[in-house]
């Protein structure tokens, strides 16, 4: 595509204007820097058709230029409405379907993007030394793995990760939350769990304790030794009972007998069966006393026995009972702390967003990592011979890393970009930006713009560029706002067409 | 004749755990079904059926009593209970030797079985479950007895896993009523006819709306049945639309008035939604200061024109970069992560 001319209205500071371009190296020579960025901007909106909507940046005029051995005229005017766009073919004599991308088949299917990086190179924002090395690291860096030298790919994943870290901490937070939540049950559980072993422990005395109330020393039941002990006192007092009946009847007997008996031996006899008598009466009444005692002593002991028994099973019943709703409350914690643990293992609406921030880390490094090896790599072919050719040889290639590290290979050696003098940096800029031009634009032809880029550049640095430029099959409109480029090229006899807009 | 149908109070459950409030919603629970028997207590209803699930967990033995002390004091309200999978009759359950109040009808068995209310002259169907699952439909083929009254079936489940029941097959089997438990949003399934009563109270943050109790009436000799909105607080779905004037602060407000309109006490669930400007923080976590609020998801996308975006960057990280996730249904993650890589991307240019 070469640009024929231009006109614009009412665009910037220019009123109205009317240029031709030549085929060639066209030198636009304006003090005013803002009329020169003027133009540029009015060349990339008219082909791209930007901010036009933005009220204040409206414009209107026409472009002519060549594109396949044809002759075409894009006009646009934003200022009325609705705005009007026209693309006209002139050797066909007709008009062009611009919402069927007329212009973007004739852009050859160019971006803007593309159209930003390959067609506009401004000047490096540092002079020279260690900035100007920074920079064009930065700016290689950028184009190698983006093809955009605007795109700050470090601070795009700086950002990605800042982001991330974000939602982790948020996510780390909760996980805390639901952690201490878990150890809240945890701690329960494990109160319970000592709760229960006191139980156990409290209950196995419980039940030693009576069972030690059932086992008298001698190792029988004690309330079977109870009720056998009464059985044997209660035998022992109908025993005497039976004593004290018979003493009676034999007192009885001797009684009459002493009466009726003929002789004295006989009533002797009796006597002493009275005596006897007696004797065993009093005995047997003396030993039932004793025997009563004894029987009303088991008893009351028997009682207590059992009421102590009775007691014992209460509080081990108790004890029992409340084991049961201690281990039950136990079950019930630990089902409620497997369904929040299996809750909380969940993912959140946190791990989404992380997973899309890796994601998208992920994407961008394999994407930048295809562009660096598809590329980068020709570009830094491209970018070598393009300074070989403009050093006659002296710098022979420039060595690129993915990181935007950059060595020039010299005929003394390998040195850094941060140790070359500001000539070879001014050089290496250059270079990289026409190979990354080459590359972007694969094909496609289209005019070059640089932007008061050898402002800073030294008297050897742009006589070479220049030289090399002359030869190279490209429409160059440079804009600068100082003679020094046209006096080398007058003085090394480079034709140009030099445009003023005053 | 009234009655009052309930399920699914979970009493014991602890919900949003972890949230400043779950200790409180803990209490609400018992509080709610205690103002049910308050209620029923000021206004007695002859019958009172709870579907299952009185409780969330096995219940404790000083729980049971509680509940009975509660049922003593409605002594002109006969109380039917069924145990549904939460508080399912375990072998070492205290619902299996616990001694209820005599106005209370606990059906004890995993089979289907009828209590003829003599008061009421209603017969009442139920089995409580001994088992987390039951897989088989233990309500297949239950007809109601022969006799003059209402005839009214408590079922719980309804899920595979869960005693799958016919409700219309039921229905069709001639009860009157079939008072259902398990799904915890209230509905109706046949109009008059069968109920899901839904719990009391909401317990997990996925059951949205209104909850409560059924309550039925006999009019006219027809029976009536109708939900009777009951819980302290709800959960609510709160949308608020983001767009390209909004901002944080404008989120903000919006978000304080429309919880002032929906009710303070509930609990809520926002969703932003809508295309923000690109360059627009939003910190959604902030939002969560302005009432209960359980989660907020950031469903907004930022207002880029992917189209002409592609078009403009094309041949370049940016443009491969969209053309990358273009052509093909994205995944949440996948959008998220095209939006988050733009945004980077642009946001860093020089």
């Amino acid at each position: 595509m070469i640009l024929k001319k231009m006109t614009i209205y009412e665009y910037g500071n220019i009123k109205e204007k009317t240029i031709s371009f030549s085929a060639g190296i066209n030198v636009f020579c304006e003090e005013n820097a803002g009329e020169i960025l003027a133009i540029d901007d009015f060349l990339h909106r008219m082909l791209f058709d930007t901010d036009s909507s933005v009220p204040g940046l409206e414009y209107h005029g026409s472009i002519w230029f060549e594109q396949a051995g044809k002759n075409y005229c894009l006009t646009r005017n934003t200022l009325v409405h609705p705005s009007i766009c026209q693309l006209f073919c002139e050797e066909e004599q007709r008009e062009l379907n611009m919402e069927n991308g007329a212009l973007r088949e004739l852009l050859g299917g160019m971006s803007e993007a593309v159209y930003r990086n390959s067609v506009c190179l401004t000047k490096p924002k540092s002079s020279g030394g260690a900035d100007l090395a920074r920079e064009i690291r930065k700016n290689v860096q950028s184009l190698m793995r983006g093809k955009d030298s605007s795109v700050d790919l470090g601070r795009s994943q700086q950002m990605l990760k800042m982001w991330r870290k974000g939602y982790q901490t948020q996510k780390n937070r909760s996980a805390k939350e639901k952690k201490q939540e878990l150890e809240k049950i945890s701690e329960r559980l494990e109160y319970l769990e000592l709760e229960l072993d006191g139980f156990r422990g409290k209950k196995g005395r419980e039940e030693e304790r009576l069972n030690s109330l059932e086992i008298s020393p001698e190792g029988e039941k004690t309330d079977q030794a109870f009720r056998e002990q009464i059985q044997k006192l209660q035998n022992k007092d109908r025993g005497m009972l039976f004593a004290m009946g018979f003493a009676v009847v034999v007192g009885l007997i001797g009684f009459f007998g002493r009466f009726q008996a003929a002789d004295g031996m006989s009533r002797i006899g009796m006597d002493v069966c009275m005596f006897c008598a007696v004797a065993v009466l009093v005995y047997a009444q003396s030993a039932r006393r004793k025997i009563r005692s004894e029987y009303a002593r088991q008893k009351k002991a028997r009682v207590r026995f059992l009421s102590q028994k009775e007691k014992q099973k209460g509080n081990l019943e108790s004890l029992e009972s409340a084991q049961r709703e201690r281990l039950m409350c136990f079950t019930n914690l630990q089902m409620e702390y497997e369904a929040y643990e299996s809750e909380s293992s969940l993912p959140t609406s946190d791990d989404i967003e992380i997973q899309a921030l890796n994601l998208a880390l992920d994407r961008i490094d394999m994407l930048s990592g295809d562009i660096y090896r598809e590329f980068g790599r020709r570009t830094e072919i491209g970018a070598s011979r393009i300074l070989k050719e403009l050093t006659n040889g002296a710098c022979e290639e420039i060595l690129m890393n993915r990181e935007g590290a950059i060595q020039i290979r010299t005929f003394d050696g390998t040195i850094p970009l941060e140790r070359s003098g500001k000539e070879i940096l001014e050089l290496v800029y250059f270079s990289v930006h026409m190979a990354v031009r080459v590359r972007l634009l694969e094909n496609r032809q289209i005019w070059f713009c640089l932007e008061n880029i050898f402002e800073n550049f030294g008297n050897d640095s742009l006589e070479m560029i220049l030289q090399w430029l002359q030869i190279q099959d490209e429409q160059i409109i440079l804009y600068t706002d100082r003679e020094k480029e046209m006096k080398i090229m007058d003085e090394k006899h480079i034709p140009y067409k030099k445009i003023r807009l005053q | 004749m009234r009655f009052i149908h309930l399920a699914d109070v979970h009493l014991g459950a602890v919900p949003d755990r972890g949230c400043p409030w779950s200790e409180k919603r803990e209490n609400e629970i018992w509080e709610t079904f205690r103002r049910v028997i308050a209620g029923i207590r000021e206004n007695p209803v002859d019958l009172l059926f709870i579907a299952g699930d009185l409780f969330h967990r096995q219940p404790l033995l000083h729980e049971l009593n509680e509940v009975n002390e509660l049922f003593t004091s409605i002594p002109n309200t006969k109380v039917y209970l069924i145990a549904g999978e939460h508080d399912c009759l375990k072998k070492d359950s205290f619902y299996r030797d616990f001694s209820w109040a005599e106005n209370v009808v606990f059906f004890s068995k995993e089979a289907v079985t009828c209590v003829k209310d003599e008061k009421t002259g209603v017969y009442v169907y139920g089995l409580s479950y001994e088992h987390e699952k039951i897989t088989a439909n233990l309500y297949e083929g239950i007809r109601p007895a022969e006799g003059e009254g209402l005839h009214i079936l408590l079922a719980h489940g309804g899920d595979a896993l869960h005693c799958p029941l016919n409700v219309s097959a039921l229905t069709a089997a001639g009860f009157d009523y079939i008072a259902l438990g398990h799904v915890h949003t209230p509905g109706i399934l046949v109009r008059d006819g069968a109920a899901y009563s839904g719990a009391l109270e909401p317990i997990h943050r996925s059951e949205l709306g209104m909850h409560g109790y059924m309550e039925g009436r006999v009019e006219n000799g027809r029976l009536r049945v109708e939900f009777v909105p009951f819980a302290m607080r709800n959960y609510e779905q709160l949308l608020l639309n983001v767009d390209e004037k909004s901002t944080q602060i404008s989120l903000e407000e919006a978000l304080k008035e429309k919880i002032y309109l929906t009710g303070g006490l509930n609990i809520y669930r926002v969703i932003l939604q809508g295309r923000r400007r690109p360059e627009l923080l939003l910190i959604p976590e902030k939002l969560k200061a302005f009432g209960n609020i359980t989660e907020v998801l950031d469903e907004t996308k930022p207002n880029y024109d992917l189209k002409e975006l592609s078009e403009r960057y094309a041949g370049t990280l940016i443009g491969d970069y969209i053309a990358s996730f273009l052509g093909k249904e994205l995944t949440i993650t996948e959008e998220k992560a095209l939006f988050y890589g733009l945004q980077a991307l642009l946001e860093t240019s020089i």
